[in-house]
């Protein structure tokens, strides 16, 4: 008859008390139990949803900033060009895994034709100025592309860092525009690279200069991402289709060629105009927008602190997670919500069982004394009573595991719902390449799941427990406290 | 001696003022005897029984055990170890069975008993007048008698050289009162008591 037989006697024999403390921790465990769901729930949507919007971040000009500056502040503002050292530095930062900064320009070409596919009625590719290829100037010989699985490298190689230095020209493009122009590795083409004016007066372009660059291939690359999207989603076919053929004329090269381009374009203009051959004498007119790849979506927060303050006036950073943090409101305020309830679960649990379980000692104050008088250690009397609360607790809270995790899903549905009906608006949506900017609050609602995973049940069964240990703790020193003599006799 | 009580102080402090239950006592008790102690109601002697069996503690004085210091066994060790006490109102846990409440003692004790405790605890009840039958019952459903029986019994379990009651028959009719006088009579005359 030890004291954990004694416990278990305690509670088969009293079955009422044991039944009413099992009522209270059950119904408390409700609360708390799917606090905690909807604790986890929230949690898990945000890990979700910034593990598929990715770990890509950029630094730009903060336009909200400047949309927000007076005019005064504005004509004294001095703004500062995102330098190439700058990039570099950021990029030199430990959470960055890889990162590319790069000019894009278009480019027509008399020797290859655009690859084209069959569109529905009223969609044309390309347009009227025959412009239809992109050209991609990479500065990360691996091509960031390739690595974050845009597209493949079929054939062929990726670049050097040799290339990519004295801007050799080379080029890698995509297999299907390279078999509807018969080319392979190795093959030469030649692009167009045109000056044009526009005319405001008339509305027409006119080619101030052009000359012509010949690349070789040395790789073939195959997408991989806009192939999925227009398998799946069929109601966008012909946008994702669009999309798909930009990527199959989308031509990598090193970005020194893109920049000696640039150059030769401001140079022709600047014939032209003095204002502008004073401005290129003055200044690069190179202009950058990094992307930066980090090791894992936590990586997001850090390197946004950190790079802050190393960037000019009214530039910031920009990430996918941005965009979750505008549409998250929702799942913020449930989380909010949680919490308090969360809160005020465990103070109620504590001081409603700490007070039932008070009142049944009080009612066991003899038998307590009896234990004392036969010379048990207040330890043991001590761990009795606590055996006994922690089984029946466990039994309310196993059960209460399932029934509030239930109720959690049934509430969190009826908030979600009750949300939904907010409007959502895609104006001042700035598009930055490897930054999904698509994301809808829908997206953010459909990752919401409350599930019964283990870090809930150990988190749940933790929080459970040690509320219950805490609120037993009261009791027991009124044990410690206890006179056997004054009891007994 | 086996207990030996030396110049204890027992008071109450009401105000100022000190009111002595005990003041300079001494006592001491042999093994192996049977002693009453008698008295008016208010007398002390329930405090004097209380600071023996080391449920309470004296203001001054001190209780020898075997010529040591009970303070110094530690109250707790004492009366788990050294001392059964059988009270006025029996005491015993009512939502035990008559056997469940003999054992509580035996898991508790740290002296020297048999492995088979169940065993031991039913012959115990039986040699003190509880059958099998009645030994199985929740205590609440025994008379007055049976219940001190049983509280005997527990006083008992544990091997004591030691066994102090309080007004042990007080809540007993006469014929039930006589034959608790005589159990402890027949407790005594066996000397060092060993039931087992």
């Amino acid at each position: 008859m030890n004291f954990m037989k004694r416990a278990f006697l305690g509670i088969t024999r009293k079955k009422g008390k044991s039944l009413i403390l099992l009522a209270v921790i059950f119904i408390l465990g409700n609360l708390i139990s799917g606090a905690i769901a909807i604790q986890q729930a929230t949690g898990n949507v945000e890990t979700t949803i910034k593990e598929r919007l990715g770990t890509a971040a950029t630094v730009d000009m903060d336009y909200k900033a400047w949309e927000s500056m007076s005019e005064e502040e504005l004509e004294t503002l001095e703004m500062e060009e995102l330098g190439v050292d700058l990039i570099k530095q950021i990029g030199e930062l430990p959470y960055v895994k890889y990162y590319d900064y790069s000019m894009t320009t278009w480019m027509g070409s008399e020797s290859i034709e655009p690859y084209q596919e069959e569109l529905e009625e009223d969609v044309m590719y390309g347009d009227e100025d025959n412009i239809p290829f992109s050209l991609k100037g990479i500065n990360y010989a691996p091509v960031i592309d390739f690595e974050e699985g845009k597209g493949e490298l079929a054939d062929g190689r990726v670049f050097t860092e040799e290339e990519i230095k004295n801007g050799t020209s080379v080029a890698i493009i995509s297999q299907k525009l390279a078999e509807q122009n018969n080319l392979e590795v190795g093959d030469t083409f030649t692009l167009l690279s045109a000056v044009y004016d526009y005319s405001e007066e008339t509305g027409e372009e006119t080619v101030l200069d052009s000359r012509d660059i010949v690349l070789e291939v040395i790789g073939l690359f195959d997408p991989q991402s806009g192939k999925e999207e227009t398998e799946s989603k069929e109601e966008d076919s012909d946008m994702f289709l669009m999309e798909d053929i930009d990527y199959q004329n989308t031509v990598y090269v090193p970005n020194a060629i893109i920049s000696a381009e640039e150059q030769y374009y401001w140079e022709v203009y600047a014939e032209d105009d003095p204002e502008i051959a004073e401005m290129l004498e003055e200044e690069s007119m190179e202009y950058y927008t990094p992307i930066y790849y980090l090791n894992n979506p936590e990586d997001i927060e850090p390197f946004e602190e950190e790079v802050a303050p190393l960037l000019p006036e009214l530039y910031t950073v920009i990430s996918a997670s941005d965009q979750y943090d505008d549409i998250s409101g929702p799942m913020e305020s449930m989380s909010t919500l949680s919490k308090y309830v969360l809160l005020v679960a465990v103070i109620a649990t504590v001081l409603i069982t700490g007070l039932v379980v008070l009142l049944f000692l009080r009612d066991r104050k003899r038998e307590l004394g009896i234990y004392l008088s036969l010379g048990e250690k207040r330890g043991k009397v001590v761990g009795q009573i606590l055996i006994e609360v922690i089984v029946v607790a466990f039994v309310g809270i196993t059960l209460s595991l399932f029934t509030g995790n239930l109720l959690a899903g049934q509430v969190s549905d009826t908030m979600m719902k009750a949300d939904d009906t907010q409007e959502e608006s895609y104006e001042g949506v700035i598009y930055y390449e490897g930054i999904e900017t698509n994301l809808t609050a829908e997206d953010v609602i459909d990752s919401y799941e409350v599930s019964l995973n283990s870090s809930y049940v150990l988190g749940f069964y933790g929080i459970g427990l040690l509320t219950i240990l805490i609120s037993t703790i009261i009791p027991l020193i009124y044990i410690v406290r206890l006179n056997p003599k004054k009891i007994l006799m | 001696m086996i207990l030996e009580a030396k110049d204890l102080n027992y008071y109450y402090q009401d105000g100022e003022q000190r009111r002595y239950i005990l003041k300079d006592t001494s006592i001491s008790f042999e093994k192996g005897k049977f002693y009453t102690i008698l008295g008016q109601s208010g007398s002390g002697k329930t405090t004097l029984l209380s600071l023996l069996s080391a449920l309470d503690s004296p203001h001054s004085g001190e209780v020898l055990f075997n010529e040591e210091n009970i303070k110094k066994i530690g109250y707790e060790k004492y009366r788990r170890n050294n001392v059964g006490i059988i009270f006025q109102s029996y005491n015993l846990i009512p939502t035990f069975t008559a056997i469940e409440n003999v054992l509580v003692p035996m898991s508790i004790t740290e002296n020297e008993i048999p492995d088979d405790t169940k065993t031991v605890a039913y012959n115990l009840l039986d040699y003190i007048g509880i059958v099998k039958n009645k030994a199985d019952r929740l205590v609440n459903q025994l008379s007055g008698g049976e219940q001190q029986r049983v509280a005997i019994a527990r006083a008992l379990a544990t091997n004591v050289e030691l066994i102090l009651a309080d007004e042990p028959t007080g809540n007993l009719d006469e014929e039930m009162e006589q034959e608790i006088i005589d159990i402890f009579k027949k407790l005594m005359s066996m000397g060092n008591v060993s039931l087992w």
